[in-house]
């Protein structure tokens, strides 16, 4: 058996190896491609649901070998808008791996829920405009923030805004197992509640409670409040996600009750891209880190810090001077447009034309 | 035509330093509405293009396996030698100018993009991009004059070699892409020591293993699956190959030698402002008129003057910008040189010819081409491409075609 299944592993080798060669300077899955546009690492919209006004859920469907994600992971999409590929991360809200929920969804399909930001480039795209059968890219499942697979005790949830998506990652997926859930959410009002609905039918139905709170009425959520909500919250496991100002009163008030332990935070990190005039260029993970204003290219920045930088017609035609920017931003000092990138994201610069618009870090 | 070694736009019309600054600002300008109006639009292009490409490569490929029957040897190798054209020209040449960058697509990108020719990318982009487009037609400077191997300008040397360059330019052209990658390799540097051994042979290895990866895909295992009809598949493959050739080579020629092209020296070229560099692609290059099918199938260098211009902008946008372009150089008096494309390829192997004389001989025949041109009103000889460039001279402007440089 061993060696048959040894020749048959050398075969394919061989086999792959020769596909190569025939697409080739081509990849092989892009003649595929031809056929089925969903190849490894590319997705398709199925469907956009209204959650909210401004919230839609969005079924994405994958390729056969997507490896699924746990409870609150979230992914990374990739969306062409205006042409240009840009890159987000959101919650996966579909129940994670291994569960079978009541209506059967292949294993390769999950879904996302974006809540759009106002005057944001990708939320409300995919929140209102995108349609069904447009390819995306996505990367695979990743994050700590997730259900641990044997919880079996009450738990108690926090969430606001679209700090809900994980959350309805867990009960989705674990509401069944545990000894009954709390769940606090916080909105301006009760339109703005994603998923309201399916929240408050799981309430009459499950071990679920629900309390939703509504700052346009109630003003902000105090942690305070807790002891009367679920009095005996220092003993649960507590699962909290939404901005950074709601996670930080979360975590000073967890803090001191002397319970912090219990308490695991999601946060999504804000775009907050303050495009200055200067700041920390690095340049590759062994380079140095130096401060410029900005007023200076890259190319120069680094050449006169001793960093061997690529470079060609120095003057944005050729772009033998292009390298990959890992973060951070940069502006191009013909036009001043502003390119920025999050880590993970496959954008080059031409260091020849580009000065660091704050701070912004180049791979080698 | 003598190399010009003075400032373009002193040479020209003397144009002062503001008409250049205007030049360039209106020309930017130009460039700053299609970064403008750049979207979807233009992404649903080239990928449309690409999915049009790979189809047409696998169904020719398909039919060639059974290529032992003439009309599949005549479909595939023609399908097949249309997608490799495609392939190097409107998307391998383009993606690798960074054209498509914006899109931050990963497959559609400078940085990533091999395309189907002996060429390593990394080299191409270096001697293209770098040399070529920032030096385009200053002697000693862009080797694309000449590719190292044809007198293609007076002020380049005449050797006893250079009678047969009609010749060699059949054999450039044949072999284009080994030749292309030959001179990728930079051996002329290596040999002066201005390129180390080291870097030598890293680019010379790499070109090898190009040579033989793509040899074995066309020679090797494509006919290997074909079986019986082996034999057919190698010379369908080698036939698309040489029809590539062929191709690109005329192309390319078309770009930068035809007549009411210049040349320049590196004197020509010192503290070169904006305009001053803007003018200078404009001189140094030639369109190609035809149709849209022209235009992609030469990958859009058939408007080689808004690709000198504007070497990034994507390439379905060098045609709507030409009238724009083409008004730009009339109203400064700057030739905008455009044929047919038979009028420019023999154009520009009439100067392969031409130039195979050395300069004493060529002034012998101008002179005499001169008396026949007084004695008879009309002009015994007309060399295509020439008439709108006389056309767009100013009044006043001598043609610098007609000049016999001092030097002859």
């Amino acid at each position: 058996m061993t060696a048959i299944s040894g020749a048959r592993a050398h075969l394919g080798r061989y086999r792959d190896a020769a596909l190569e060669i025939l697409a080739g300077p081509a990849r092989p899955r892009q003649y595929r491609a031809l056929f089925n546009p969903v190849q490894p690492g590319t997705g398709r919209v199925i469907s956009r649901r209204a959650l909210t006004d401004r919230a839609s859920a969005l079924l994405i469907e994958t390729h056969s070998a997507w490896p699924g994600h746990l409870p609150g992971q979230h992914v990374r999409v990739g969306v062409d808008i205006s042409g240009t590929r840009r890159w987000r991360t959101y919650s996966i809200t579909s129940p994670g791996r291994g569960v079978k929920p009541d209506q059967p969804m292949p294993s390769h399909h999950f879904e996302i829920a974006v809540q759009a930001i106002p005057d944001g480039l990708v939320s409300p795209f995919l929140a209102h405009e995108i349609r069904p059968g447009t390819l995306l890219q996505v990367r695979p499942p990743e994050g700590e923030f997730v259900l641990p697979p044997d919880v079996s005790d009450r738990v108690l949830l926090l969430s606001a805004g679209s700090g809900i998506t994980p959350i309805i990652g867990f009960l989705r997926s674990g509401l069944a197992q545990m000894d009954g859930a709390t769940l606090v959410h916080t909105a301006p009002r009760a339109s703005d509640v994603m998923f309201g609905p399916e929240l408050r039918a799981l309430a009459e139905s499950t071990n679920l409670q629900v309390l939703e709170h509504f700052t346009t009425e109630h003003g902000r959520f105090d942690p305070a409040s807790l002891t009367q909500i679920a009095p005996d919250f220092a003993q649960c496991q507590t699962w909290a996600c939404g901005p950074p100002g709601f996670l930080e009163q979360l975590e000073m008030y967890w803090r001191a009750q002397g319970c912090q332990d219990k308490l695991h935070v999601e946060r999504f990190q804000p775009r907050i891209r303050h495009a200055g005039s200067g700041g920390l260029v690095t340049f590759g993970d062994a380079g140095p880190t130096v401060s410029s204003d900005g007023s200076k290219t890259l190319l120069t920045v680094g050449e006169a810090n001793g960093v061997a930088m690529p470079s060609g017609c120095r003057m944005g035609i050729c772009y033998g001077c292009a390298l990959p920017l890992a973060s951070g931003a940069v502006r191009d000092l013909r036009t001043g447009t502003i390119t920025s990138a999050e880590p993970g994201e496959h954008i080059t610069v031409q260091t020849c034309i580009s000065g660091n618009a704050g701070d912004c870090v180049l791979s080698a | 035509m003598t190399a010009v070694d003075q400032k373009p736009a002193a040479w020209l019309n003397d144009l002062d330093e503001a008409a250049l600054e205007q030049l360039a600002r209106e020309l930017d300008e130009v460039r700053d509405a299609v970064l403008a109006a750049r979207g979807s639009q233009d992404a649903r292009y080239i990928r449309r293009i690409i999915r049009t490409q790979r189809t047409l490569e696998l169904y020719s490929r398909l039919l060639l396996l059974v290529s032992m029957f003439p009309p599949a040897w005549l479909a595939g190798t023609t399908g097949l030698s249309v997608s490799k054209i495609l392939e190097n020209m409107e998307i391998g040449h383009n993606v690798m100018h960074g054209q498509w960058d914006w899109m931050q697509d990963p497959e559609i990108h400078s940085s990533t993009w091999e395309w189907d020719n002996v060429a390593p990318s990394a080299q191409w982009k270096h001697t293209h991009n770098e040399l070529h487009h920032q030096f385009t037609n200053v002697l000693g400077r862009d080797n694309d004059v000449g590719y190292n191997v044809l007198r293609m300008d007076e002020d380049q040397n005449w050797s006893r070699w250079t009678p047969f360059q009609l010749l060699y330019n059949v054999a450039l052209a044949a072999t284009f892409e080994y030749s292309i990658g030959m001179y990728g390799i930079e051996s002329e540097l290596y040999k002066t020591g201005e390129k180390s051994p080291e870097a030598f042979k890293a680019d010379a290895n790499r070109l090898k293993a190009k040579i033989v990866r793509l040899g074995l895909r066309d020679y090797v295992l494509f006919p290997l699956l074909a079986g019986p009809s082996a034999p057919t598949t190698l010379t369908a493959n080698f036939t698309a190959n040489l029809v590539r050739n062929l191709w690109t080579h005329s192309v390319i020629f078309c770009g930068h030698f035809p007549d009411g092209v210049q040349t320049f020296t590196e004197t020509a070229i010192v503290d070169e402002s904006d305009g001053e560099w803007y003018l200078r692609q404009m001189l140094g290059s030639a369109n190609i008129s035809g149709s849209r099918l022209l235009h992609i199938m030469t990958g859009n260098l058939s408007f080689q003057i808004e690709h000198h211009l504007f070497p990034d902008l994507p390439s379905n946008r060098y045609q709507e910008i030409a009238p724009r372009v083409a008004a730009i150089c009339a109203d400064y008096g700057i030739p905008y040189t455009t044929g047919p494309m038979p009028a420019q390829v023999g154009s520009a192997w009439l100067k392969v010819l031409r130039l195979s004389l050395p300069n004493p001989a060529l002034a012998g025949i101008e002179q005499t081409r001169r008396r026949i041109g007084q004695l008879s009103p009309k002009r015994l000889f007309k060399r295509g491409g020439e008439s709108l460039t006389q056309r767009q001279r100013p009044p006043g402007v001598e043609d610098p075609n007609q000049a016999v440089s001092p030097n002859v």
